[in-house]
């Protein structure tokens, strides 16, 4: 019988991976995986973020929010890599 | 790491004397920062915006083949730096996460909300680099 100094590291590496493989408790599927990804994504995207604006001159400003990582200025919102424009128009055109 | 060094691609391995905190375990030229992960507590990199590092070595569980696959997980911008006006992009499946182990050796693109990831069996990615890496050379 082997003790582990006598191993080579090629051998040391296989033994390693036969043990992981056997007891791996965070072991995880690729199917597995996409459902938890999916539903960490759902619950970002379900997140409610309220923004309150005013109409001055025909156009919306928007007031800062303090509780959501998003920027506030004027007609603008930059959330994350998203810079929005809000572009308000009249109901009735002549 | 052995591994990788064993196949000859030129990688700077993270050293644990010199750099104990460091984020990364390894470098890459031009893919940039990976990490190798025993586990997939990495799971938040895959929905945010700025995943701490450009591709995750990890080993996941097929269903279809009943074994573990040792596979990659490379942002799309790490992808991106692969290739050239020179270089033609590999071609790469639509697929999930779920299903890129069905398309092995193919490379998949999953997208997930507005984050693009690309799923690359570990020979297949170490091929990619050898081959890219060999050409890279003056």
């Amino acid at each position: 019988m082997k003790v582990l100094d006598g191993l080579d590291a090629e051998e040391f590496d296989r033994l390693m991976e036969q043990f992981i493989d056997r007891e791996d408790p965070d072991a995880m599927s690729f199917e597995a995986l996409d459902e938890a990804a999916r539903r960490q994504l759902a619950e970002i995207v379900t997140a409610q973020v309220e923004i309150t604006g005013t109409i001055r001159g025909g156009q919306i400003v928007f007031e800062q929010p303090s509780d959501a990582p998003i920027l506030a200025h004027g007609n603008q919102l930059v959330i994350g890599g998203l810079h929005l424009v809000v572009k308000l128009r009249s109901e009735t055109t002549s | 790491m052995r591994d990788l060094e064993q196949t000859g691609i030129e990688m700077t391995p993270h050293d644990p004397q010199t750099e104990r905190f460091a984020r990364y375990d390894l470098y890459v030229p031009r893919l940039g920062y990976g990490d190798v992960k025993t586990s997939v507590y990495f799971l938040d990199e895959f929905t945010t915006d700025a995943p701490a590092a450009d591709f995750y070595v990890t080993r996941l569980y097929s269903t279809r083949s009943r074994a573990y696959q040792r596979v990659v997980f490379v942002t799309d911008r790490g992808w991106a730096n692969l290739w050239s006006e020179k270089r033609a992009p590999q071609e790469v499946v639509a697929s999930s996460f779920a299903d890129a182990a069905a398309y092995f050796p193919q490379v998949s693109r999953v997208q997930l909300g507005h984050f693009t990831w690309i799923v690359v069996e570990y020979e297949k990615w170490k091929q990619i680099l050898l081959q890219w890496q060999q050409e890279s050379k003056p």
